[in-house]
C-alpha cells in the first residue's frame, strides 16, 4: 500500500474563483491568506468540464469523473411519483465520492454545503446539506432546519442555531461592498437585497465548517462556498473596467463587490487555516472561472443556464501541505484530478474507472499510486443514499426558487409532465455535450438527434449536433442542419457565418471557409474562437504568415485559448521554428492536458529538436488519449526503431498500427 | 471601498488558543453593529457578536433582530 502523505486534508471550494480577479488583489496584498497558500505550495490553472454546470462540476471534483459515470447531468431532476421537478439530489449520485470512500476507510470525514449534497449523507462524520443555509422567510418568521439538512441528527440544534439570517446583517457588513449605499432606493434596485443574501448564505456555511473544525475530530474535511460565483453573476458587469452599455451611476455605486467578494472569502479562508492547523494539507479549488474583462459576454441569451456563458474554462488550484512543493506553478491539471490527488495523499488506490490522474507534479518526491479496478466494487457501509429518496416538498420548492432567481433554471411549466419532459430534455443534452467532451461523438449523436428531432425550434441542440456530425465525418447532414437553423432565424447572429466556416474547413473548402469567417469577422471581430478558425484556414491554404497573424490575434483576445497556442504550434513547425513550436505546444498542454492533438505536435518538435526520449512520451500521451490515432504509433514505432534502439516497443506499436487499419478495412467492406 | 476593513489583522484578533483572557478581550471589543471581520471568525465570531448584541439591546432596549428559529 503506498505511503500516507497527509495528516489531513482540507478541501475548500470557491465556486469561480479565477486568477485573473484574485492577481491583482495578491499583488495589492490584498489576500494575506491565499498569498501564504501559494508561497508555501503549488498552484496552477483547473481545466472545467463541459457543459460547465456547477452540480455536474463539483460532482465531479468530488468523484473523479465525468457526469456521464456520476450521474448528476443536470440542475434539477423529475421528483418522484411524477410530482413536477425539484433540485438534483445527492440519492441521483451513481458513485461513491471522496467522503464516501474515505468513510468506507474509518476516516473522520465531514461534508458542508457541497453541491448537490442533499439529502444528508449518513457519512462517518457531519454532513450539512446544500439546502443549510437559505433563509426563506422575514427574520421574525419561523426558519426551521429542513428534514435531511443535517446528519447526524443529533446536531441539527447546534447547526440550527449557526445559520446566518440577511436580516441579522446590518450596515457594517453592506458597506464594505457598497460604501454608497444609501443612495440606493431600495425599492427600486434590489441588488442590495442579493447582496445581504449571499453574504448570510456563504457566512452560515462557514459557521458550519468552523464549528466542525473546533468541535469535531477530523480526517478530512469539504467545504464548499457558493457565494463568489453569485457574487460575480450579480455583480460582475459593474467590474471594473466599465462596460460601454453599463451607467457611470451604478458602475460607482457597485464596482466594489466583485473585489470585496474575494477580500471576504480570503477573510475565511484565514480561519479555516487557523483552525485547522499547521500539519494540513489544503487544497483550494474551483470549477471554473469567471470572464471579468473584455470577454465579460455583453448579453446573456434567454435559454437554461444562459449564466453559464459568463464562465471561463480555467478555475484556480492551490495546495499546500507535507510532502507539496512550495512555491511551484503546476500544469494541465483539470477538476478530475482532485478525487485521485486525495486518495493518493491518504495513501488510498485509485479507482480505474475514474477519469482523472493524480497530480503527482505537486508533489516533493515520486510518488507511485497504485490503482483498483473501481471503488463501486469495494464492499462496504460508505454513508451513499438510496436512490430516490423521499423529500420535504418546501424545502425543494424554496431551493427551486433560488435556482430559478439565479437564472439557471427557467420557471418550470405548471403542467406537471411537461415540466419533467422540459428538464429530461436539458438533461439529455447536457449529458450529450458531457460525451463530446470526452471525444465520445458516436455516444452523443443518437441522444442530440433524438433531442433535435422533437425540437426543432432549439438553436442550441441543432448546433451541437452539427457539430458532432462534422466530426465524425457526417458533413452533408451537418450542413442541412445549420442551413435550416439560418433559414428558420429571422435575426442573423455571426455565429451562423462561423459554423458555416467551420463546415466549409471540414469540406476541405478553404476558400469557402475564409469568405464565411471574414464575413463573421466584420460582425463580432472579437471571438477568440473566430481567429483560431481562420488561421486553421490559412494553415490549410498555406498561408503560413496569414495564419500567424491569425493565431496571434486570437491569443490577444484571450491568452488562454489552447486551440490558438497549438495553432501557433502547428505555424512554427510549418516554418521550423521547432523550438517556439514545443514551447507553443507546452502552452496548449499547460493549459488543456486531454489535448492529445498539442502532445503530437510537441512530440514532433522535440524529434526535431533532437530530444528523442521526451518526444516519445509525448507521442505515447498522445496515444493513451487517442488510441487510434495512427500518425502517433508511427512517430512512436520510427523513434523506437530508427533513434531509441528498443525494437521491442517499435514492434508493439507496428501490431497496433496493423489492428487499427484492419478495423478501417473492415469498415469500409 | 473602505480600507479599514482590509486589513485582517486589524479585525480578526490573533487567537492562537481559546483562552479565556484573550476571548474576553475580543468579546469587550465587539461592536453592536458586528462586522465581517467578525463573521470571518465563524461560529466562534457569529455566536459572540449575537450574544453581545443581546446584552447591549437588553441594556438599551434596542431591538436585537434575533431570529426565530
Amino acid at each position: 500500500m503506498p505511503k500516507r502523505l497527509a495528516k489531513k486534508v482540507l478541501l475548500v471550494g470557491w465556486d469561480a474563483a479565477d486568477w485573473k480577479i484574485i492577481n491583482p488583489l495578491l499583488d495589492n496584498g490584498q489576500m494575506p491568506a491565499l498569498e501564504s497558500l501559494i508561497n508555501n505550495g503549488v498552484m496552477g490553472n483547473l481545466a472545467t468540464l463541459d457543459p460547465p454546470m456547477s452540480p455536474m462540476l463539483w460532482t465531479s471534483i468530488a468523484t473523479g469523473m465525468h457526469a456521464d459515470k456520476h450521474g448528476i447531468i443536470n440542475f434539477t431532476e423529475p421528483a418522484p411519483q411524477s410530482a413536477g421537478i425539484r433540485p438534483v439530489t445527492a440519492s441521483s449520485r451513481k458513485v461513491k465520492a471522496l467522503w464516501n470512500i474515505l468513510t468506507q476507510k474509518n476516516y473522520k470525514t465531514h461534508v458542508v454545503g457541497w453541491w448537490p449534497s442533499h439529502p444528508a449523507e449518513p457519512i462517518n462524520g457531519v454532513c450539512v446539506s446544500n439546502f443549510y443555509q437559505r433563509a426563506h422567510a422575514p427574520i421574525d418568521k419561523p426558519w426551521p432546519l429542513r428534514p435531511g439538512t443535517v446528519h447526524p441528527k443529533s446536531k441539527e440544534k447546534i447547526f440550527d442555531k449557526l445559520r446566518v439570517h440577511p436580516q441579522e446583517l446590518t450596515e457594517a457588513h453592506i458597506l464594505p461592498f457598497v460604501p454608497d449605499a444609501a443612495k440606493i432606493d431600495q425599492d427600486k434596485d434590489k441588488r442590495l437585497e442579493s447582496l445581504a443574501k449571499i453574504i448570510a448564505d456563504c457566512s452560515s456555511i462557514h459557521s458550519a465548517a468552523t464549528w466542525i473544525l473546533e468541535h469535531e475530530e477530523w480526517d478530512f474535511m469539504a467545504v464548499y462556498y457558493d457565494a463568489i460565483d453569485h457574487f460575480c453573476h450579480g455583480f460582475m458587469n459593474f467590474h471594473p473596467p466599465r462596460m460601454n452599455h453599463v451607467p457611470h451611476d451604478l458602475f460607482d455605486l457597485y464596482k466594489g463587490v466583485v473585489s470585496g467578494g474575494y477580500l471576504f472569502h480570503d477573510m475565511m479562508l484565514s480561519r479555516l487555516l487557523q483552525l485547522a492547523g499547521d500539519d494540513v494539507t489544503v487544497i483550494l479549488v474551483s470549477d471554473h472561472g469567471f470572464h471579468s474583462d473584455h470577454l465579460r459576454p455583453l448579453s446573456i441569451p434567454k435559454e437554461p443556464a444562459g449564466p453559464a456563458w459568463q464562465h471561463r474554462p480555467y478555475g484556480v488550484v492551490c495546495m499546500k501541505g507535507q510532502h507539496i512543493q512550495k512555491d511551484e506553478r503546476i500544469y494541465g491539471a483539470s477538476l478530475l484530478d482532485i478525487a485521485p490527488t486525495v486518495l493518493t495523499l491518504f495513501g488510498l488506490p485509485i479507482g480505474n474507472d475514474m477519469d482523472g490522474k493524480p497530480l503527482v507534479q505537486s508533489f516533493d518526491k515520486p510518488v507511485e499510486p497504485e490503482f483498483i479496478p473501481s471503488w463501486e466494487d469495494v464492499e462496504g457501509e460508505c454513508g451513499m443514499l438510496p436512490e430516490n429518496v423521499q423529500q420535504d416538498p418546501y424545502a425543494e420548492q424554496e431551493a427551486m426558487e433560488q435556482l430559478i432567481a439565479l437564472g439557471y433554471v427557467e420557471k418550470p411549466d405548471e403542467d406537471h409532465q411537461k415540466a419533467i419532459e422540459q428538464t429530461l430534455n436539458e438533461s439529455q443534452f447536457y449529458l450529450a455535450r458531457a460525451y463530446m467532451n470526452k471525444n465520445l461523438y458516436h455516444d452523443a449523436m443518437p441522444i442530440l438527434e433524438k433531442l433535435y428531432e422533437k425540437n426543432y425550434d432549439q438553436t442550441r441542440y441543432a448546433f451541437q449536433l452539427a457539430k458532432c456530425c462534422q466530426v465524425v465525418g457526417k458533413q452533408v447532414k451537418a450542413r442541412e442542419i445549420v442551413e435550416r437553423v439560418i433559414q428558420t432565424n429571422e435575426k442573423y447572429h455571426p455565429q451562423f457565418d462561423l459554423l458555416l466556416g467551420s463546415l466549409s474547413l471540414a469540406e476541405k473548402d478553404y476558400k469557402r471557409a475564409l469568405g464565411f469567417l471574414l464575413k463573421a469577422e466584420k460582425s463580432e471581430p472579437r471571438l477568440p474562437v473566430l481567429h483560431q478558425q481562420i488561421g486553421q484556414a490559412y494553415l490549410k491554404m498555406g498561408k503560413l504568415d496569414d495564419a500567424e497573424r491569425a493565431f496571434t490575434k486570437a491569443l490577444e483576445i484571450d491568452p488562454d485559448s489552447h486551440i490558438a497556442h497549438d495553432g501557433m504550434a502547428v505555424v512554427c513547425l510549418k516554418k521550423h521554428q521547432n523550438e517556439d513550436a514545443a514551447t507553443f505546444a507546452l502552452n496548449a498542454i499547460g493549459l488543456i492536458y486531454h489535448y492529445p492533438i498539442a502532445h503530437y505536435h510537441l512530440g514532433l518538435a522535440l524529434s526535431r529538436l533532437e530530444m528523442y526520449e521526451r518526444a516519445a512520451e509525448a507521442f505515447e500521451v498522445c496515444a493513451v488519449i487517442v488510441p487510434g490515432f495512427k500518425g502517433a504509433h508511427r512517430m512512436l514505432k520510427h523513434l523506437y526503431q530508427r533513434r531509441l534502439n528498443m525494437s521491442d516497443k517499435a514492434a508493439k506499436h507496428q501490431v497496433i498500427l496493423d489492428e487499427i487499419n484492419a478495423k478501417q478495412s473492415e469498415k469500409l467492406i | 471601498m473602505k480600507d479599514d476593513w482590509m486589513t485582517p489583522e486589524s479585525i480578526i484578533p490573533q487567537v492562537e488558543n481559546q483562552s479565556f483572557d484573550t476571548f474576553d478581550s475580543f468579546y469587550e471589543n465587539i461592536p453592536y453593529e458586528g462586522s465581517l471581520g467578525i463573521l470571518a471568525l465563524g461560529a466562534m465570531g457569529l455566536l459572540a457578536w449575537r450574544k453581545k448584541r443581546a446584552e447591549i439591546g437588553k441594556a438599551s432596549g434596542k431591538d436585537t433582530g434575533e431570529q426565530n428559529a
